[in-house]
């Protein structure tokens, strides 16, 4: 049970990642029995092909507790050169590679044979990882070959998904490629088939058994709305870590320095995409152009003659999946309050309230420090603002931090806009940037 | 009391002369009283004349059942220079007045201040001498005109109807207020009545009368000063941009509770003031101790709010806004505090106080 639970949740919480932001109410995972007609359709006779050619190269990823026979999640992988070398996603051996002194690694192939296997890269950022069969001495293996990156798919084209879902067995599931993702800030493929947990870090292929992507999420609000990492991402991960000697583990100073790329280049992606304009009929209130991250917005009307108010919220699809928790992403939002029904003292009151009922803890004390703040009455060109910075720093990723920002307008007596702007994991030199720009970006029309 | 009540009015219908009873003036006689704890006379005995002896012994002139009496423990005898009173052989002594005497000491009794307690093992005794000034008569509560007796709790509970009215209005749409009004008089008044209640049960159990009157009027001063205290520093916290004076409003309130406890006490103990003064100063200090430690583990602070939170109307800003740029500039010292948060361990993060904020 626990094996099953640990299984979800190693998909779950990177497929809970793109479902952040859902239209419709995020449905129940798929509990496994009901999921095998839909995961598991009744293959056609390419499926059958592409299964049984690829059947020998196909693996499943165990994470078992050090000295115990129990395993604590499962994942999928393939072989990917003859010496071994299997790809997988970064979230199925986090545990091996963050906490090496309590996690081993285990391969087992379709025939059911087992043996260790060793971290020999990590992709943080695309949610990748390179591993070595912990027994290739003088062992010849069947490698997967990668589809090349100039030969692109038509949308449409039916892929196909192998895996070991849940720990059931190896499976194919078919789908679609439908292109990439709109506004991920990484390139990530719309695989139009079902994952289920347990297929992570499996190969997707096309019609000719070439990997296309590699499985790694899927909406939960959705249906058959999953994703993949693209191949040239594993093609570059093999071509920077397959003569590698094992990752020194615990793998901390690599997610960091991958963490620290990252966060370079979201800071400049973000400050070059700016801001939309007319955000609000008073004010410039800053609106992320919505190049990598998703806005929503909604009205409310009080129907007790109270206060009017509209919010916008944009958020990241992407996060970096960082073992225990997840990082380096930037959401802004923002709540224009009207209140002149109300006057200006009841005003007062609900825009102190929500001023007040703001949260700036995100982690546990265990990963996280709790906030440091500075707080300033700010002039933005005459407009005055109320503003509160805070920041937090990660315990186990040294120089990065986590940036909150509230501000609220103080210019009229009973209306005002309240915005808050977030980032995951940036230096503190950017986190001082990113301030500036976001509160910068406020203003008078 | 009553008597008195009763004989005062009748005196000055009757002419001077006539008012003059015929049967020879009562001589005044020294009184001996017998106190209860709490401070009340338990049983009077007039003294006919010196010396009197006190003691467990059936032939002392005061019979006593004190356990921690001797059975000849003091004697006052008349002298040449007034009183004189004889500390006997005994363990526990003599208290007379704020003087102790041990066996065998003795001291001359004032007869013209007031009158003197004399505490023997647990006995309390008050004794009153014929040249002793009276105080004056104190007034019936029932006695004092109406603007007096409740002048001053109607106009606290004015106060805070008008306060409770106001953030009700505050906190409620103009087309829930008036619901929200009679649930918040609603609750309030019970509130009111059950904690006065509650005071006034105690009081009658210890000093035989309720005090209600006393308890609502020191809950409703309370509640005044509680009200204001829940907008004062918030706004000058947020005119004067001074986050730490509603950050640390708290030790305020405890103040105005260790205040209002120890008003409520002196109706349940009333002989007891610097008792009770030290148990409500105690009980701040260790309220105010436990709520720092709190937010130090809480949140790595002593303050209670992580930042200051409270909007009031544009206009009441008197703090000068600055330029983003400084305010951003000013980030710049916390990356090292945060660094050395990092590198603490969760347990020592949250061990005693190792953050100097």
């Amino acid at each position: 049970m626990k094996l099953r639970l640990r299984a979800l949740a190693a998909l779950l919480a990177v497929a809970a990642l793109v479902g952040a932001r859902a239209q419709v109410t995020p449905a129940e995972p798929v509990a496994p029995g009901a999921a095998a007609p839909e995961v598991l359709p009744t293959p056609s006779p390419s499926a059958r092909q592409v299964y049984e050619r690829s059947r020998s190269q196909l693996v499943q990823i165990r994470t078992v507790l050090k000295g115990r026979a129990s395993q604590t999640s499962v994942g999928s992988g393939f072989f990917v050169t003859k010496e071994g070398h299997i790809v997988t996603n970064f979230h199925v051996v986090s545990q091996a590679a963050l906490k090496p002194e309590r996690h081993d690694l285990v391969y087992v192939t379709a025939d059911g044979r087992e043996a260790p296997a060793t971290i020999l890269q990590i992709d943080v950022l695309h949610d990748l990882a390179l591993l070595r069969a912990g027994d290739a001495a003088g062992r010849s293996f069947d490698a997967l070959g990668l589809r090349p990156e100039g030969r692109t798919l038509a949308q449409g084209e039916r892929i196909y998904s192998l895996g070991n879902p849940l720990d059931v067995g190896f499976a194919v599931t078919e789908g679609n490629y439908n292109g990439l993702v709109r506004r991920s800030f990484y390139p990530q493929i719309f695989f139009g088939g079902a994952l289920s947990a347990g297929m992570s870090g499996g190969p997707a292929l096309d019609q000719d058994g070439q990997v296309v992507g590699i499985n790694v999420a899927r909406r939960v609000d959705g249906e058959q709305v999953s994703f993949l990492v693209p191949a040239l991402f594993a093609q570059a991960l093999i071509a920077r870590g397959r003569n590698a000697a094992p990752l020194e583990v615990p793998a901390y100073p690599t997610l960091t320095a991958q963490l620290q790329a990252h966060q370079a280049e979201l800071t400049e992606r973000f400050i070059q995409q700016g801001w939309k304009p007319q955000t609000h009929p008073r004010y410039s209130v800053p609106v992320p152009v919505d190049e990598f991250m998703r806005c929503w917005g909604g009205s409310e009307v009080s129907r007790t003659g109270g206060m009017d108010l509209e919010r916008s919220d944009c958020v990241m699809d992407t996060q970096i999946f960082a073992g225990d928790f997840s990082t380096g992403a930037i959401s802004v939002r923002h709540e224009s309050y009207d209140g002149r029904k109300i006057g200006a003292l009841r005003f007062a009151a609900r825009h102190a309230l929500s001023f007040r009922n703001e949260s700036f803890r995100r982690l546990r004390a265990e990963h996280q420090t709790p906030p440091l703040c500075e707080e300033e009455f700010l002039d933005r060109k005459g407009l005055a603002l109320r503003a509160v910075i805070c920041l937090r720093a990660y315990k186990k990723l040294p120089q990065l931090y986590d940036l909150s920002v509230l501000v609220a307008t103080l210019d009229q007596p009973s209306a005002g806009v309240q915005g808050r702007f977030d980032a995951q994991g940036l230096s503190f030199a950017n986190a001082q940037r990113l301030a500036r720009h976001y509160l910068e970006a406020y203003a008078w029309n | 009391m009553e008597l008195n009540a009763a004989a005062a009015p009748q005196a000055p219908e009757l002419p001077a002369e006539a008012a003059r009873p015929p049967v020879p003036p009562v001589e005044a006689l020294p009184l001996l009283e017998l106190l209860d704890r709490d401070g009340q006379v338990r049983q009077t005995q007039r003294l006919a004349g010196w010396p009197l002896a006190i003691g467990r012994a059936l032939d002392n002139h005061l019979p006593l059942s004190d356990p921690h009496v001797a059975p000849h423990h003091l004697r006052i005898d008349s002298g040449p220079d007034g009183l004189v009173l004889h500390a006997l052989a005994s363990r526990n002594g003599v208290a007379v007045g704020k003087r102790r005497l041990r066996a065998g000491e003795s001291c001359a009794l004032d007869a013209a201040g007031a009158p003197l307690e004399i505490g023997i093992g647990r006995t309390r005794l008050r004794l009153r001498l014929p040249g002793q000034a009276l105080a004056d008569e104190v007034p019936l509560a029932a006695s004092l005109p109406g603007s007096r007796r409740f002048g001053p709790v109607l106009a606290a509970g004015a106060l805070v109807f008008a306060g409770l009215s106001f953030n009700t209005w505050l906190e409620s749409d103009p087309e829930t207020f008036w619901r929200a009004l009679g649930a918040m008089l609603l609750s309030a008044l019970f509130a009111i009545a059950v904690w006065c209640g509650l005071w006034a049960l105690l009081s009658k159990t210890f000093t035989r009368q309720a005090h209600f009157g006393w308890h609502l009027k020191v809950m409703l001063f309370a509640s005044v000063v509680w009200l204001a205290l829940s907008v004062v520093p918030d706004l000058f916290a947020f005119a004067l941009s001074w986050p730490w004076v509603s950050d640390f409003s708290f030790v305020a309130a405890y103040a105005v509770i260790a205040t209002a406890l120890y008003f409520h006490l002196l109706a349940v103990e009333p002989a007891r003031p610097r008792l009770l003064r030290a148990v409500a100063g105690a009980g701040f200090v260790a309220a105010v101790v436990l709520a720092l430690w709190f937010n130090q583990q809480r949140s790595g602070r002593y303050g209670a709010e992580l930042y200051m939170s409270h909007l009031f109307p544009p206009a009441l800003r008197v703090a000068r806004p600055i330029p983003v740029d400084r305010f951003v500039d000013k980030l710049a010292p916390l990356q090292a505090q945060l660094d050395k948060k990092a590198k603490e361990t969760p347990l020592d993060g949250g061990g005693d106080d190792d953050g100097e904020e």
